[in-house]
C-alpha cells in the first residue's frame, strides 16, 4: 500500500480511486531518495542509529556505550556500583568512560 | 490502589557543591546539589556552623553545577546541567528566599543520554560564556552577556561537536580577557571501532583539546590538540591573565602534568601513602580538587581516591612555569566536591557519609612535610613512586558536620523502645566509615544542665529585669506552697531579696513595662518596681485567682467562678484595673494574650478557654473592651492557649500570621488563624500530640517566636525557611517550660520534669530524624533482629580488602623478605584513613551482634579464607522445637562480574548467651552464591544463584529437600505466606510459586511481563507485592484474584503443573497496579504505620539516604482532588531544572496510580495569585487546599 492510500484510508475510511501506478512510481522514487537522506541525517545526528548492515557486534557496542553513559548520569546508580566495587565514585566514572572506548572487546571483521 | 508519595527525608548525598556570592553580598554561600534537590548553605564565619537557607526539589537529576559571574558583576548566578536536555540559569533571590529561573534553553532530548549535553559544565572565568558537554560528541557553547538594563542574556548555542569522541572532563581555561578557551580531555574511538586487529585500539591516544570561542566571529574552533597520559581523568585550570601563567593541570593515574599550548609539559608524581600493605601496581587518581586564589598567589588542593589532600603550587615567572610542586596536606573523607570559602573554611561534600566543614589552621607552608618538584622527575622513562607518611589533621580543624545517611543500604522500621512512633534502624556508609544508625523522629536537643530541686515543682519561668536586657536574670520555680527564685549568673543560685513572695505558689511571672516585675499568685498580684517598691492588688473577698495571662503591658486574671479582671499599664508605669469585669458563663480553664506588637500599646485580643468546651476571643481595644469577638467550639475542654505571631509568610519578613494555639485535655493541639483585625477564627488544623493534656508555652527559636507544646512527649511548633513545622523533641516528658537566655546559652529552654530543672537548647532545625550512631567495620549488607534479645545481627562484607588473617600473612611475608615497616602506619584509625586496598577478588567480611540500646557489639565473627557474607535470616527449624537459628549465606572467592564463586556456604549459628553471641552449628556447601534466605514452614528456603531450595536442619549439614531451577537469573529476594512463595529475580522481576506439600514440589505459576532489576520488595498482601528496582522505580504487582483462587483451589495440583507457559514464561501473568519513578534506588521497603493510630503505609529508603512513604488514598474524591492539583502544579510551577515533571516521574515507564505529594506540597511556595488561581480551578479556598495537603502528611507520617 502506498503512502497516499494509507493516509486516505486512515482519514476517511473510504479509498479514493487514484491512478495508482502513476503516483506510486513517483512516490517510491521520492521516498527512497528521501528515506535515504533522512536516514543518513538521523545516523549523523543521533549516534547509534542502525542501518541495514548493522551487525550484532555494533549493536552491542552501541548498547554498552549507552548503558555506561546512563550509569554515569544517574548518581544513584553510580553510587550503587561504587559501593559494590568498593571504589570511589570518581574512579568508577573514570573506568566507565574508559570502557566506552571499547566496551565489547575487539571489533569483529566485517564479512563482505 | 492509588498512592500518594511523600518524602520524609530528602536525599542526603551531595554530587556537586559550588561556592559563590549567590545573594550578592560579601558573604559566600555554598550551593549543593543533592541530586534531585538544590540546596543553599551558609557557613557562619564566627561559629563555623553550616546552616541551610533553602532547599528546593527540582524533580530531575542535577548532574553538574557551576557558579558564574558576569564581568564586573558582584553576584553569582548558578548554571545547572541536568537530565532535562536544557541549560538553566538560576539566580538566588535573598529577599524572597527562593531560586529564580532566569534562562532556560532547550538543546536536546531529556534523560541521561550519551550525546545529550548536561554531564559537563565549564564556564569562562571571566563570565563570558559557558560550555555544556555530553559524554560523547556534543558540546555546546553559549555566550552570556548583559543587555542595556543589566539583565543577563544568553545567545543561541554554538556547536563544538566532534563525533566518535568520548569526553572525560571539560573545564574553562583562564586566559584573562582574550577569547574564551575551553579545555577538554577527549578520546577518539572511530579508528579503534573499525580495526579488528586491535592495533588502532592500542594506539588510541587521549587528547587535551582547546576549543576557542572567537567572540568576534561568533564561532568555536578547535585551537590545539595534544596527546596526554592515556590514563588522564581530570583537568584543573591554572589562573591566567594577570594572575598566573594559564594552562591546565592534567591529572592522571600517578601523575599530575602541567600542560599548555607552546610550552613544554611538566609532571610530578602523586605521592603515595607509605603502607606495607600497599599494592604498588595500583594506580592512584585524583578525584576532586579546588583552586584557590588570594592576593596574587594561588594554590590547588587536590584529593586522591584515598582521601589524602595534596597542596600543589606552581613556580613560575611571567608566563613561564619552571616547576610544579606537590606536598601532602591532610586527609579528609573522599569528596565529591571540595570548596574553599574566603572566611577560611574547607567544605568537603563527601561522596559517602557525613559532609564536613573544616576550618584552616594553616596553609601548610611552613611545616616539615617533604615537597616534590617536577624538576626532579623530568625523565619520562623512569617513572618513580614517591611516598609520604599519612598523619592526623595538621592544617585543618573540623568545624561542623552535616549528617548523611548516604549510602543507605538496608533499613528496618521497628518499635523496640515502645515509643509513640517506631524507630528506623539503618545500615549506612561504605568501608571503614560504615555505621549502624538509629533514627528517631524528632529534633535533636543538647542538654546544658540538669539540677535537682527540693520537691516536685509545678511551674517555671524566667524573667529579665529590664525590658531591654539581653539575658534573663531570674529563674522562678513554683511549688505547691512556695516559690523559689534563682538568679542566673556563672552559677545558678537561690536569692531571697528579689521582692517576690516566696511563701505562696505562683501563677505567672512577667517582666512588666520598662523595668518592673510582676508576680501573680492565687491571692493577688505583686507589681515589683525597679526601686523595690511593691504594689499589691488583693483579690476581693476570699476568691482566688485561677488563671492569669500577661504580656509586658497587659495583665488578665480569671477569678474562681469565671470572672475576668483586666489590667493595663499606663504611661507612669502604674497598673490600672479596667472598671468593668467580665463574667464568663463557665469556669475558665486557660487564658492567653498575645505579645504587644512593636510600636503598639497593647495586644488587641484575649483568648479565654472555658470548661464548656469553647474558646472565646475577647477584644482588649479601648472601644469595646472585653467584648466577645468570636467563639470556637472544641471536642474537649481546653487545657492551654497561646496567641502567637509566626513568621511563616515568605513575601514579608517583618509580619507573620497570628495564630491561636489550643491545647486540649485529650492531647490534641489545634492551630487556628486569628484574624488580626476582626478577631475571627479560621482555618483550624489539628494534630494529636500524645496521651496527656497539652500545655503550651511561648519560646524563642532562632530569634523567632515558637510554641513549646508539652504532652506525653514535648513538641515544638516553629518556623523554618518560612514554613511552619510541628516536630517532637527527642527528650523526656516535661511538665512546664519557659524561654531561657544567658551568656552561656544564648537561646535555650528551661523546663521541669519530675523534681529536676532542665536547661536545653534545640539544634538542627528542619531535620526530621535525630540519629544515634554505632560504628561498623566494613560495608554492611543486611541485618536482622533477634526478637527475644532485641539484638541485631549485621553482616558486613567488603570487596577489595584484606581480612585480618590475610593482612597478617602479607605482613609476615614482607617481614621474611626483610622489609622493615613502621607499625604506626598500620595503626592509623581506619574511619579516617580507610582500609588498605587489596586486589580485586579479595574479600573481608564479618558477622556482628549489636545491642542497639547500649550501642555495643556483643560478638564479632570474622570470616576468613576469602569468604564473604551476602544473606542472612533467622529460621525456626521444626525439627529443633522451633528454636531460632541464624543462617548466613556466604561465598568463597566471589567475583563481581561475571557473578561467580568457587563455592558457596550456608552457615548455621545458634544464639547463645541470651542472644549476645553466636555458636557455629555447621556449614553446608552449595554451588552458587546464596543471595536470599527465608524461614519457610519450619525449614529454610534458600535462593542459591538461580536455584530455589528447601533445606532441613540435619546433624552435620543442612539437608536438601526440594529444588526448582525455573528462575532465569538469580534470586535476590524471597517472601512467603502460607504455601505461596514469591521469588524476586535479579533481572526478571517477580515469580509467584506455590509449594505443593504432598508431592514436595515448588511450582511457578505466574510471573511478570516487564523485566525489572529488583533491589527490594515487600509483600503487601497475599497477592500483592511492592518493590523497587535498580533504576529508581517503584512498582506494585498483583496477582489477579481469579488466578489466585484457581491456583489455591486446585486439589491435585496437576492443573498448574501441566499448564502451558505463556509468552515464554509462566502460564499466568501478574498485573501492574502502580508504577512510579522514585528518583532513588529503593534499598528497603516496609509496610508499617508511622504515627500512633495512623493508617498502614509503605515506607521506603533509598541508597542516597532518602526516606519516603506511599500513602494509599481512601476516597475517590481525594484521588480526584490531588490528581487535579498535581496537574495544575505541573502547569503553574514547572520544575526548576527544566525537567518536565510528568516525564521525570515516568522516567522508565509511564507513571501509574501515584500522585506526587512533594509537588503538591510546593503549592505552599507559590505566589498568592497562583495559589488563588489553582484554588478557583479546584473550587476551594487556598486555606482548604493547604489544609488538605497538610492533613495528607500528618495523618500518615510526619
Amino acid at each position: 500500500m502506498t503512502y497516499t492510500q494509507y493516509v486516505s484510508r486512515s482519514k476517511k475510511k473510504t479509498i479514493k480511486i487514484v491512478p495508482i501506478c502513476f503516483v506510486e512510481n513517483i512516490i517510491t522514487q521520492m521516498d527512497r531518495f528521501n528515506l535515504n537522506s533522512q536516514l543518513e541525517h538521523l545516523q549523523s545526528k543521533y549516534v547509534g542509529t542502525g542501518h541495514a548492515d548493522t551487525n550484532k557486534f555494533e549493536w552491542m557496542v552501541n548498547q554498552h556505550r549507552d548503558s555506561y553513559a546512563s550509569y554515569i548520569g544517574h548518581h544513584a546508580l553510580i553510587s550503587y556500583f561504587s559501593v559494590a566495587q568498593n571504589e570511589s565514585i570518581a574512579r568508577v566514572k573514570f573506568e566507565f568512560v574508559e570502557k566506552m572506548l571499547q566496551p565489547c572487546g575487539m571489533p569483529v571483521p566485517r564479512d563482505e | 490502589m492509588f498512592l500518594y508519595n511523600l518524602t520524609l527525608q530528602p536525599p542526603t548525598s551531595i554530587n556537586v557543591a559550588v561556592v559563590g556570592h549567590f545573594s550578592g553580598t560579601k558573604q559566600q554561600e555554598i550551593v549543593v546539589s543533592r541530586v534531585t534537590r538544590l540546596e543553599l548553605l551558609k557557613a557562619d564565619p564566627n561559629s563555623g556552623k553550616l546552616q541551610t537557607l533553602l532547599t528546593h526539589d527540582v524533580f530531575g537529576i542535577i548532574r553538574s553545577l557551576t557558579p558564574f559571574r558576569l564581568t564586573g558583576g558582584s553576584k553569582d548566578y548558578i548554571i545547572v546541567g541536568s537530565d532535562s536536555g536544557r541549560v538553566v540559569i538560576l539566580e538566588y533571590n535573598p529577599i524572597k528566599n527562593k531560586f529564580d529561573k532566569i534562562h532556560q534553553e532547550t538543546f536536546g532530548k531529556s534523560g541521561c543520554r550519551r550525546i545529550v549535553p548536561g554531564q559537563y559544565l565549564a564556564v569562562d572565568p571571566k563570565g563570558r560564556s559557558v560550555m555544556i558537554g555530553a559524554i560523547e560528541k556534543q558540546k555546546l557553547v553559549y555566550i552570556l552577556n548583559r543587555d542595556s538594563a543589566a539583565n543577563l542574556t544568553i545567545s543561541s548555542p554554538l556547536e563544538a561537536h566532534k563525533s566518535h569522541t568520548l569526553v572525560h572532563h571539560c573545564i574553562g581555561l583562564d586566559v584573562g580577557y582574550e577569547n574564551p578557551v575551553f579545555a577538554c580531555l577527549e578520546v577518539d574511538y572511530s579508528e579503534a571501532d573499525l580495526d579488528p586487529t586491535g592495533e588502532a585500539f592500542n594506539n588510541t591516544e587521549k587528547m587535551l583539546t582547546y576549543y576557542e570561542l572567537d567572540l568576534g566571529l561568533n564561532h568555536v574552533v578547535r585551537k590545539w590538540s595534544d596527546p596526554v597520559d592515556a590514563r588522564a581523568n581530570m583537568l584543573f585550570a591554572v589562573p591566567g591573565g594577570n594572575d598566573g601563567p594559564s594552562g591546565v593541570l592534567a591529572c592522571s593515574e600517578n601523575f599530575i602534568t602541567y600542560k599548555h599550548q607552546r610550552v613544554p609539559e611538566l609532571r610530578v608524581p602523586i605521592p603515595r601513602r607509605r603502607n606495607p600493605l600497599e599494592d604498588p601496581s595500583r594506580g592512584l587518581i585524583i578525584v576532586a580538587g579546588v583552586m584557590h586564589k588570594m592576593k596574587g598567589v594561588f594554590f590547588f588542593l587536590l584529593q586522591s581516591e584515598e582521601g589524602d589532600i595534596y597542596k600543589i603550587t606552581l613556580d613560575y615567572e611571567d608566563d613561564k612555569v619552571n616547576a610544579i610542586k606537590i606536598k601532602y596536606f591532610d586527609t579528609v573523607p573522599i569528596a565529591a566536591s571540595l570548596c574553599i570559602l574566603r572566611a577560611g573554611f574547607l567544605f568537603v561534600a563527601s561522596e559517602f557519609g557525613n559532609h564536613r566543614l573544616y576550618s584552616f589552621t594553616s596553609l601548610g607552608d611552613d611545616n616539615d612535610e617533604p615537597e616534590w618538584s617536577s624538576a626532579d622527575f623530568m625523565d619520562p622513562d623512569h617513572p618513580v613512586s614517591v611516598y609520604f607518611t599519612p598523619r592526623e589533621l595538621q592544617n585543618l580543624e573540623r568545624a561542623d558536620e552535616l549528617e548523611s545517611l548516604n549510602p543507605l543500604i538496608d533499613a528496618k522500621i521497628l518499635n523496640l523502645t515502645d515509643d509513640d512512633t517506631p524507630q528506623l534502624y539503618a545500615l549506612c556508609g561504605r568501608g571503614a566509615g560504615s555505621t549502624f544508625r538509629i533514627l528517631r523522629h524528632g529534633l535533636e536537643i543538647s542538654e546544658m544542665a540538669v539540677s535537682e530541686l527540693p520537691g516536685n515543682p509545678n511551674a517555671v519561668w524566667t524573667t529579665k529585669l529590664m525590658a531591654d536586657d539581653e539575658y534573663d536574670a531570674y529563674i522562678i520555680v513554683s511549688f505547691m506552697n512556695a516559690t523559689l527564685v534563682l538568679s542566673i549568673g556563672e552559677t545558678v543560685e537561690e536569692v531571697t531579696d528579689t521582692g517576690f513572695l516566696a511563701t505562696t505558689p505562683t501563677l505567672d511571672v512577667h517582666q512588666l513595662g520598662d523595668d518592673a516585675l510582676l508576680q501573680i499568685y492565687p491571692q493577688g498580684i505583686r507589681h515589683i518596681r525597679a526601686d523595690r517598691r511593691v504594689n499589691e492588688w488583693k483579690t476581693p473577698g476570699n476568691r482566688a485567682i485561677v488563671k492569669a495571662a500577661t504580656n509586658k503591658r497587659q495583665v488578665v486574671i480569671a477569678l474562681t467562678g469565671g470572672e475576668l479582671v483586666y489590667f493595663e499599664l499606663d504611661n507612669q508605669g502604674q497598673l490600672n484595673e479596667y472598671q468593668d469585669r467580665k463574667e464568663m458563663s463557665a469556669n475558665v480553664t486557660c487564658l492567653s494574650v498575645g505579645e504587644v506588637p512593636e510600636e503598639r500599646q497593647r495586644s488587641r485580643f484575649l483568648a479565654v478557654g472555658c470548661d464548656d468546651n469553647a474558646v472565646r476571643i475577647l477584644s482588649l481595644d479601648p472601644d469595646n473592651t472585653l467584648e466577645v469577638l468570636s467563639t470556637q467550639g472544641l471536642s474537649a475542654p481546653p487545657q492551654s492557649l497561646s496567641i502567637i505571631e509566626m513568621m511563616d509568610i515568605e513575601t514579608d519578613a517583618s509580619h507573620g500570621t497570628l495564630y491561636l494555639n489550643i491545647g486540649l485535655q485529650n492531647g490534641v493541639l489545634l492551630r487556628t488563624v486569628l484574624d488580626n483585625i476582626t478577631g475571627a477564627l479560621t482555618d483550624t488544623r489539628q494534630r494529636f500530640l500524645g496521651a496527656r493534656p497539652v500545655k503550651l508555652f511561648r519560646v524563642t527559636i532562632q530569634g523567632q517566636p515558637a510554641v513549646l507544646a508539652l504532652s506525653s512527649r514535648p513538641w515544638l511548633s516553629y518556623t523554618f525557611q518560612s514554613r511552619l513545622h510541628l516536630t517532637p523533641l527527642s527528650y523526656d516528658m516535661l511538665e512546664y517550660g519557659s524561654n531561657f537566655t544567658s551568656p552561656q546559652v544564648p537561646e535555650g529552654i528551661v523546663a521541669i520534669s519530675a523534681n529536676t530543672l532542665r536547661i536545653f537548647a534545640v539544634e538542627k532545625l528542619g531535620t526530621v530524624f535525630n540519629q544515634a550512631v554505632i560504628q561498623l567495620k566494613y560495608t554492611p549488607r543486611h541485618f536482622i533482629l533477634h526478637p527475644p534479645s532485641r539484638n541485631f545481627v549485621v553482616i558486613e562484607t567488603e570487596h577489595n580488602t584484606y581480612s585480618p588473617l590475610e593482612k597478617k600473612k602479607v605482613l609476615e611475608a614482607k617481614q621474611k623478605m626483610g622489609i622493615q615497616f613502621d607499625q604506626n602506619l598500620l595503626d592509623l584509625p581506619s574511619e579516617t584513613f580507610g582500609l588498605p586496598k587489596a586486589e580485586a577478588g579479595k574479600w573481608a567480611s564479618c558477622i556482628r551482634v549489636i545491642n542497639p540500646f547500649i550501642g555495643e557489639t556483643t560478638s564479632l565473627i570474622e570470616l576468613e579464607e576469602n569468604e564473604a557474607a551476602f544473606s542472612i535470616a533467622t529460621v525456626n527449624f521444626h525439627n529443633q522445637n522451633n528454636e531460632s537459628f541464624l543462617v548466613i549465606g556466604t561465598a568463597k572467592d566471589a567475583n563481581l562480574a561475571p557473578r561467580t564463586c568457587s563455592v558457596g556456604y550456608l552457615h548455621v549459628y545458634q544464639f547463645v548467651d541470651d542472644g549476645k553471641s553466636l555458636k557455629l552449628v555447621h556449614k553446608t556447601q552449595c554451588d552458587d552464591v546464596p543471595l536470599a534466605l527465608l524461614g519457610f514452614q519450619g525449614r529454610l528456603l534458600a535462593g542459591v544463584g538461580k536455584a530455589l531450595r528447601i533445606y532441613d536442619l540435619g546433624k552435620r549439614k543442612l539437608l536438601r529437600k526440594c529444588e526448582t531451577k525455573a528462575i532465569p537469573n538469580c534470586i535476590v529476594n524471597l517472601h512467603t505466606q502460607g504455601n505461596r512463595i514469591i521469588i524476586c529475580d535479579m533481572q526478571e522481576s517477580v515469580h509467584y510459586a506455590s509449594y505443593r506439600q504432598h508431592d514436595n514440589r515448588i511450582i511457578i505459576f505466574a510471573d511478570d511481563t516487564t523485566p525489572r532489576w529488583i533491589t527490594s520488595t515487600v509483600m503487601v498482601d497475599y497477592d500483592t507485592l511492592a518493590g523497587g528496582d535498580k533504576f529508581g522505580n517503584f512498582f506494585i504487582d498483583r496477582l489477579p484474584a481469579e488466578t489466585s483462587e484457581e491456583v489455591d483451589e486446585d486439589p491435585t495440583g496437576n492443573k498448574i503443573m501441566y499448564e502451558k507457559g505463556y509468552l515464554m514464561g509462566a502460564p499466568h501473568k501478574v498485573s501492574h497496579i502502580t508504577h512510579y519513578h522514585a528518583g532513588d534506588i529503593i534499598t528497603s521497603i516496609h509496610r508499617t504505620t508511622l504515627v500512633a493510630g495512623g493508617r498502614e503505609i509503605l515506607v521506603y529508603t533509598g541508597i542516597m539516604g532518602d526516606i519516603g512513604v506511599f500513602v494509599p488514598f481512601v476516597t475517590r474524591e481525594d484521588i480526584d482532588f490531588f490528581q487535579t492539583l498535581e496537574m495544575h502544579m505541573r502547569n503553574e510551577a514547572p520544575p526548576l531544572a527544566g525537567r518536565d515533571h510528568l516525564q521525570y516521574r515516568s522516567f522508565y515507564s509511564p507513571v501509574k496510580a501515584v500522585v506526587d505529594g512533594d509537588l503538591c506540597e510546593q503549592y505552599n511556595l507559590l505566589p498568592l495569585e497562583k495559589k488563588k488561581f489553582i484554588a478557583e480551578e479546584l473550587d476551594r479556598t487556598t486555606a482548604e487546599i493547604q489544609k488538605k495537603i497538610e492533613d495528607m502528611r500528618v495523618m500518615a507520617a510526619f
